[in-house]
Parts: C-alpha cells; sequence; structure tokens
C-alpha cells in the first residue's frame, strides 16, 4: 500500500490522497514531486518526456568525512563493494543486467556523498529501482570480495593519485588545509588504512549508513507520477528504516596564518595549489565565491588569465574554483607553468588580483557577466537526465535548497560589487590561506 | 509534453531506412549557394543554441617537420579578428557565458560555440567573424605556442597518454600522420605564414558543413546560416596530397622506463579497420564482449572481478579515415605485470577458438541499441555525431541506420571477426612503468626494446 509523508524540507508538499502527487515546484520546463515513504526514504520525481529513458539515482549522505583516521577510505573502498552481490545477485550482476537492457549504471564518492546511478530505457526503470532496493538491504558482503575489491580499490588509488604528479600536489594541499577534519583525505583514503579495513568493518558501515533514512531517491525522465511512486513503495517500502546515529565530525580550528609547502616530485610542469578556506556550501557567502569565481577565473577575459596569461605570461594555464561542501570548504586557485618559471611570482600575481577584489575594483558589468555565465552552466548541466538529477541531488542533499537549483537568477540577486568586496575581505585573506608548489626533479 | 518527429529534407539521404523506436528531433537539411551544407537539429527543451561547422581539412596535410600547425592554426583563430582585438572578443563571449573554440583532428577542422538563445546575437556576430577575418596576433601565437609546448610535455607525466603515443607510432610510424606527434622542436618550427596557409586551406564552403542545434526553428536556422555565411567564398587553395598510412603490425616488446612509477601501464594493440569497412558494426559487437563492455565485458570479469589485479581493462576499435586500431589497456601493480599479460592472451585465445556464445552477442547488441538514445539526448551530442558520421562519408540518416546494422550482426559474424581482428601474433605490446622492476618479469615475452620516457618521439 501506498502510504507517504512530506518531506520535512519541502513545506508545500501536500498528501492528499493516495494516488494525489503534487508537485513542489512546476514551470514549463520542470515539475518536481516529492514523498517520504514511512522508513524514511526520500522520494524526488520530475517527469522529462522528451527521450525515452530515465535516470535513477540514490544518495546515501555518506562520504569520506565520516571516516576514522585509521579508516581512511572505507567510504569509497565500500562503494566498490555494492556491485559486488547481494543476496539474490551475484557479484558485478547488477551492472550486468543494466547493460544487457541498454543502460548504464555507474557510482562515486566525495566527502559528503555517495552516490548510485541508472540510466535506463525507460520500460526498464522496475529493474533499476529493484536492484538499487535489493542493495541498500540484502548486499551480501563477504571476505573473498572485500580481499579482491581491497585491490582494484589501491590499484585505483595508485593509478589516479600516486601515479600522478598533479593530483599527488591535491593529496597533500588537503593535508597542509586540514588539520583536524577529515577533510584533510580524499575519498581515496591511504593505501596503509583500506589493508587494515576488516568485514566487520564494512559491516558495520554498511548497517550505519546504507539504509533508507540516510538515503534520496531521485528519478528524473520519461515516468509516469502515479504509477513510478506505486513502483517505488513495492520495491523500497519494506526495507526497515532505523534513526541514525550522532556522529561526531571534529570541527577545523581557525587557521591563523598563511600556510605553505614545496613539493618536489618527477613531474615535468610547475604547479601551484593554493586554496583559501571558506565557510560551508549552505552560507550566503557561497553564491558571493562563486561570482568571484567567474571574475577572476571565467574565461580568456577573466583577471587571472588577462594577468598570468596574457599580460604576464607567468601561466600558460590558470583557473580557480569553489571546492564547496557541507562543513567549511575552500576556494582552490591553481596555475600550470613553463618549466623554469618563477613560480613565486605566479603566486604573488595571484594573491594581487584576488586583493584587488576587496579594494572595491569589480564593476557592475563583470558582475553581469559572471551571472550570465553560471546561469548558462546551469542551463546546460540539465541537458541530459542525469545532469538534472545530478543538480536536483546537490540542491537536495548537500545545499538543503531546492530553489537554489530551481531558480539560479534568484541564487545570485543579492550579489553586487559592494557584497563582492565584502566577502573578499572576509574569506580571501592572507591568513586563510594555504599554497603548495610542485617543483619537478626531472633531469633535463 | 512536446512531441518530437522526424522530417528529413536532406538530399543528404539516401533511401530513408526504418524507423527505430527511439525518436529524433526534426533535422532539416539545406544547401546554400556557396555549397555549404546546413542542418538544423531543432531540440527545444532547453533554450540553448550550438553551432558546429566542419570543414573536411585536417593535420594530416601539415608538414612532418612542423607537425602541430593545423592544431595552433585552430588554438590561434579564435582570439582575435578584423573587428575584435583578443580582449574585446573574450570579453563579448564571456560577458553572456558562450563559449567559442576551435579544434583539428587528423581529416578535418570544427569550429564550434554555444549560446543561451537570448544571447545568440553575439555568436551570430562573432562565429562567421572568426572563421573568415581571424587577424592572428603574434603575441596570440606565442601564449598559444607556449602552451601547446607545455602539453606535450605534460604527455611525459600521463603512462596512459604515453603508452597510447608510442603504440600508434610503432604502429603506422613518424613517417605517416597517424604516428606523428607534435614536439617543441616541429612548434617552434611553425611561422604565422604557415598559419595563414592554413587558414586560406579551410576557405571552402564547398563540402563544409554547419549544424545549427537546439532551442531553434529551421527557418531561423537557414536564415541565421545565410547571415553568417551566405557570403562565403571558396579560396584559391591547393591542398597537399595525403598518403596511404604505412603499417607495421608485430609482435614486439617495448618497456617505456618511467622509474617512479608504482604501476605498469599496459597497452596491446595492432593496426584495424578503416571506418568505412562494412565489418564495424560487427567489431562494435566483439568489443562489447571482449573488453569494451565494462563490468559485462571478458576481460574485465577475468582481470578485475575475479583477480582484483587492475581498476580497469578495456579494449577498443578505433576507426579513422584511412585506417584504424585494434587496443587493450590496463594498468596494474608491478608484480601483477606479467600475470595481467597472461590473462590478456589467454582471454584472446579463448575468444578467437571458442567464439561467443549467443547469449553474449545478443546482451552486447542490447546494450549497443539500448545505450544508443543516450548518446543522443542534447542537441550538441546530436550534432557532434551527425558531424562524426558525415566526415566518413556516412549519410545523415546514418544516425538511425547504425543501430539498425547493429542489430543486423549474427554470432557467427563476431565469431569470424575474432579470428580475423584480434590478433596477437601481430600485437605491439607497450608497458609504460619501472623498467628494472618489469624487465625480469617479462622474459617469456622476448627481449624488450626499454625506452626512457623522456625520449622525444618527433
Amino acid at each position: 500500500m501506498l502510504s507517504l509523508k512530506p518531506n520535512r524540507y519541502v513545506a508545500q508538499v501536500v498528501c492528499s490522497g493516495l494516488l494525489s502527487v503534487l508537485p513542489v515546484y512546476a514551470s514549463d520546463s520542470l515539475s518536481l514531486t516529492q514523498r517520504t515513504l514511512e522508513n524514511g526514504l526520500s522520494v524526488y520525481l520530475q517527469p522529462d518526456p522528451s527521450t525515452p529513458i530515465v535516470n535513477v539515482q540514490v544518495w546515501y549522505h555518506v562520504g569520506s568525512k565520516n571516516e576514522t583516521p585509521d579508516r581512511r577510505g572505507i567510504a569509497h573502498l565500500f562503494e566498490h563493494m555494492m556491485f559486488k552481490g547481494t543476496k539474490n545477485i551475484g557479484p558485478e550482476e547488477h551492472s550486468q543486467l543494466i547493460h544487457s537492457v541498454g543502460g548504464q549504471d555507474n557510482a562515486y564518492t566525495t566527502e559528503d556523498v555517495t552516490v548510485y546511478y541508472e540510466t535506463v530505457p525507460s520500460t526498464r526503470l522496475h529493474l533499476a529501482l529493484s536492484l538499487e532496493a535489493e542493495r541498500m538491504h540484502l548486499l551480501d558482503l563477504t571476505q573473498a570480495t572485500l580481499d579482491s575489491e581491497r585491490e582494484v580499490v589501491k590499484e585505483e588509488k595508485r593509478l589516479r593519485i600516486d601515479n600522478n604528479p598533479i593530483l599527488k600536489t591535491i593529496e597533500r594541499f588537503r593535508q597542509l588545509v586540514f588539520k583536524v577534519h577529515p577533510y584533510a583525505w580524499t575519498p581515496a583514503g591511504y593505501i596503509e588504512d583500506l589493508d587494515l579495513i576488516t568485514l566487520d568493518d564494512c559491516k558495520r558501515f554498511y548497517q550505519t549508513y546504507y539504509q533508507p533514512r540516510n538515503a534520496t531517491l531521485i528519478i528524473t525522465g520519461d515516468i509516469r507520477l502515479n504509477e513510478t511512486f506505486l513502483m517505488v513503495e513495492k520495491y523500497f517500502g519494506h526495507i526497515p528504516g532505523h534513526p541514525l546515529p550522532t556522529v561526531k565530525i571534529p570541527t577545523e580550528p581557525s587557521q591563523r596564518r598563511l600556510r605553505e609547502e614545496i613539493l618536489r616530485l618527477p613531474a615535468q610542469l610547475p604547479v601551484v595549489v593554493m586554496g583559501y578556506r571558506i565557510p560551508g556550501i549552505r552560507d550566503p557567502a557561497i553564491p558571493n565565491l562563486e561570482i568571484i569565481d567567474r571574475i577572476l577565473s571565467g574565461g580568456d577575459s577573466s583577471r587571472l588569465v588577462q594577468r598570468l596569461v596574457k599580460r604576464d605570461r607567468l601561466a600558460v594555464t590558470v583557473g580557480a574554483f569553489v571546492e564547496g561542501m557541507e562543513d567549511p570548504g575552500i576556494y582552490i586557485v591553481y596555475a600550470v607553468s613553463a618549466p623554469g618559471t618563477d613560480m613565486t611570482r605566479v603566486r604573488t600575481a595571484i594573491i594581487e588580483e584576488i586583493n584587488q577584489l576587496g579594494l572595491k575594483s569589480v564593476v557592475a558589468r563583470e558582475v553581469e557577466a559572471a551571472k550570465n555565465q553560471l546561469t548558462d552552466r546551469h542551463i546546460r548541466s540539465m541537458e541530459p537526465v542525469s545532469g538534472k538529477g545530478q543538480g536536483l541531488g546537490e540542491a537536495i542533499v548537500l545545499h538543503h535548497n531546492l530553489s537554489s537549483f530551481l531558480n539560479v537568477t534568484e541564487r545570485y540577486r543579492m550579489v553586487t560589487p559592494g557584497s563582492i568586496a565584502r566577502t573578499t575581505r572576509q574569506y580571501l585573506t592572507r591568513n586563510r590561506l594555504s599554497v603548495v608548489t610542485l617543483l619537478p626533479t626531472h633531469r633535463k | 509534453m512536446k512531441t518530437r518527429s522526424v522530417i528529413l529534407l536532406s538530399t543528404l539521404i539516401s533511401g530513408f531506412a526504418t524507423a527505430q523506436d527511439f525518436p529524433l528531433p526534426q533535422i532539416d537539411y539545406q544547401r546554400l549557394n556557396n555549397g555549404l551544407s546546413v542542418i538544423i537539429v531543432t531540440h527545444r527543451e532547453q533554450p540553448v543554441i550550438n553551432f558546429d561547422l566542419l570543414i573536411q581539412v585536417g593535420d594530416e596535410i601539415d608538414p612532418p617537420q612542423k607537425t602541430g600547425r593545423s592544431s595552433l592554426m585552430a588554438a590561434v583563430i579564435t582570439k582575435a579578428t578584423e573587428r575584435f582585438s583578443s580582449l574585446e572578443l573574450s570579453q563579448k563571449l564571456d560577458y553572456v557565458g558562450s563559449t567559442l573554440e576551435a579544434a583539428s583532428s587528423s581529416h578535418t577542422f570544427r569550429l564550434k560555440g554555444d549560446s543561451l538563445l537570448a544571447h545568440v546575437q553575439v555568436l551570430l556576430d562573432i562565429f562567421p567573424e572568426v572563421l573568415l577575418h581571424p587577424t592572428f596576433p603574434v603575441d596570440e601565437i606565442e601564449i598559444e605556442r607556449e602552451r601547446a609546448i607545455t602539453d606535450t610535455k605534460a604527455n611525459f607525466d600521463s603512462p596512459h597518454l604515453l603508452a597510447s603515443l608510442y603504440l600508434r607510432r610503432l604502429i603506422f610510424s613518424a613517417r605517416t600522420p597517424y604516428g606523428r606527434y607534435p614536439s617543441e622542436r616541429t612548434i617552434k618550427a611553425i611561422t604565422r605564414e604557415d598559419l595563414l596557409l592554413v587558414h586560406q586551406q579551410i576557405q571552402a564552403p564547398q563540402g563544409a558543413i554547419l549544424v545549427i542545434s537546439g532551442d531553434v526553428s529551421p527557418q531561423d536556422g537557414l536564415r541565421w546560416a545565410n547571415e553568417m555565411f551566405g557570403r562565403w567564398k571558396e579560396s584559391q587553395r591547393s591542398l597537399p596530397k595525403t598518403n596511404e598510412p604505412l603499417v607495421t603490425d608485430k609482435r614486439r616488446l617495448i618497456i617505456v622506463d618511467k622509474p617512479d612509477l608504482t604501476q605498469s601501464t599496459i597497452h596491446i594493440g595492432h593496426s584495424s579497420i578503416r571506418r568505412s569497412d562494412p565489418v564495424y558494426p560487427t567489431l562494435q559487437v566483439l568489443s562489447q564482449i571482449f573488453g569494451g563492455g565494462g563490468f559485462s565485458s571478458r576481460l574485465m570479469k577475468t582481470l578485475r572481478s575475479d583477480g582484483g589485479k587492475t581498476y580497469g581493462v578495456a579494449s577498443r576499435y578505433v576507426s579513422m579515415l584511412k585506417a584504424g586500431t585494434f587496443g587493450i589497456s590496463l594498468t596494474t601493480r608491478n608484480a601483477e605485470t606479467k600475470n595481467c599479460l597472461d590473462l590478456i592472451f589467454s582471454e584472446i585465445d579463448k575468444i578467437r577458438q571458442r567464439g561467443a556464445t549467443e547469449e553474449e552477442v545478443d546482451d552486447a547488441k542490447r546494450y549497443l541499441i539500448g545505450s544508443y538514445p543516450m548518446e543522443l539526448e542534447a542537441p550538441g551530442q546530436i550534432a557532434d555525431r551527425l558531424l562524426y558520421n558525415l566526415s566518413f562519408g556516412l549519410g545523415i540518416d546514418y544516425l538511425r541506420i547504425l543501430p539498425q546494422q547493429i542489430g543486423a550482426v549474427t554470432q557467427i559474424q563476431v565469431n569470424q571477426a575474432a579470428k580475423q581482428y584480434i590478433r596477437p601474433d601481430a600485437a605491439t605490446i607497450i608497458v609504460v612503468g619501472n623498467a628494472k622492476e618489469i624487465r625480469p618479469l617479462l622474459r617469456e615475452y622476448g627481449a624488450p626494446t626499454v625506452i626512457d620516457y623522456q625520449t622525444p618521439l618527433d
């Protein structure tokens, strides 16, 4: 029996009958409907009949920030274990079944969430849902699959980080920025910790985090609302939900002074990675920082490209992004230069450009350009159904703010040249800055 | 709910095939008086517009000593024009959030631009301007030259890229465009006059194709095409002749020594079919079964799922205009290098001798056909696929024909193809890694040639 109740975060939802589903948002291009099952699973449906495919995403609110310092990498290792079979499905059979109907599937782990997704022909929605439901509560965790998958994850870590000088620099950079908080390590973890993870660790992790109350199910694409809610109830409704434990994640103390380090690695090109400590993703400063980011690095006319690439010829590539996370994050600026470049000059030029923003140098046209760029990016991200699901997931699970996804203009309405100067002076300061410089050691 | 229909006005269409059960947006075709083919893809879900122009001239006309010339021209062409300085151009584009980029492949030049519908006027103004009236300022050439040189250096930090460069080099040799790469030496040899020459060589509306896709009616799209390129004229140009690729396939082992690596990156491959070869759809099914299908593939099952030896292993046929390659790639910890090679060659023997099962063939076909609409979701994806097809002489209707061809592939064809198109005795083996550790493990595979990873590839 279908039994759904409104979600806490979306007050507009009204449960007015078994098959009556009211939208939380509707426009010509996007309508979104939400219900919460009795077991706590939050379900969002967004019909888009333009292509006969459907995207299913299950967002578990667990990532590497939920790890302890002696089990760094378990969240990501566990993501791999979710493909290793359940009570009724053999190892890797999940993906094979999805492929055999022409579908695609995968998963990813971040610091804050672990996301599983399938895109399937819309006639096969029931397959994707039944498989996700199966592994939400009937995962078969064995020593043999753990041993084998641990090796796979170690290979992934070697491939992505240990044998990649730029990502190795980022790994070191995280350790410099965060001394206490689990953001000090990336979801890839460390090989020495991966080797320590036991089957019991995995079982505890599964029991704690993989359950309806810690999950959000997002379905976008060619679906009919009532039929889909019935299907969701059928596959997920019986899975027991239980209260989530209170997990205390260490708070990172304030940074008081500039932190810097030089890393020498076998590499071809010098790189500088700079990061300013910024608030968490739900803080009102974040939209300002996103606009700042575009002014600094959005296209060839941006301030950093004009200064470092075009005028001073100090870098061949300069970029920046807001590493927005639930707990306080980082605004990262990086530059890649030609061999032999004085990287101190690169760093100085970047800091000078950032400091300029605090001196009320930004004009309204630059802010407008930044808003246009972010609007364009937002609209383009919604072109594939998987992009809509991704955007919804971030807005619901991470931002706790659907309106920021649904109305991008509103998100940046309050940003002005004045607010940019204030935000710069507050957050992009020397005492919040960490810098890692990669200097190549390769022989000429 | 929007309805999608198919109205094809194309003169490129030769006998439209039976409709498949996936929808495509409305696609219209017109040829302008100057010979430019214009395709309008009306896809109105999001208020976005994409312009995508293809000219059938690419890197293969670059002289060997100036390899990288076409790519450098593509990097600079979008930087400044007769009406707009570099700063003005980028300010105009960045103000509205539009992007504009050009790229050169072995046989094509592409210019792509996108914009929100509300700002399309900016793109309408700039898109033809950069193609027809670029100024190639010296300072922009130097910035892009430096970037191109550092790109070639960065290749040495990527074991997979290094392995794939060596594999192509050994199969096609430096005497053939498919085996040549830009280096610091060749990039430094390129002059501004060289870029002007390449620019002249791409001034050819006859044979060029413009796709306008997104929130646009066929009428508006055609009007925009005429506004932008109605007066575009063929230049006086002569294109150098290009030769058929030289191919050397033989069993050999090359170790590219990079002592700091903790993994071996292995690429195994040989030459294969050009894109026009009719066996192409069969090889797509074969590859899906053997190593192309993620967790569903045999290689992935043996090396990752059962063995935990690698994060990922894949095989792939890459088909170009005049030739192609078949390749297998993976990374593994040093100690497993030989075991992985043994397992790969054992899987090759199995599929060549025993073939694929009917169930495997059916699953692979279902995946390739079923996932096809996912590759054609957004208007930009459709434009990309159309231009890819058309650049190989396949018609507009090939969008629908490919899944039909896949559907018609039989188990017998797949198993014949496995014998003929996976050739272990002709396979070059490249291992990028720590030679000191890897070499002793690979004695059974013959005496290797060991190359320092920083050896220039020019």
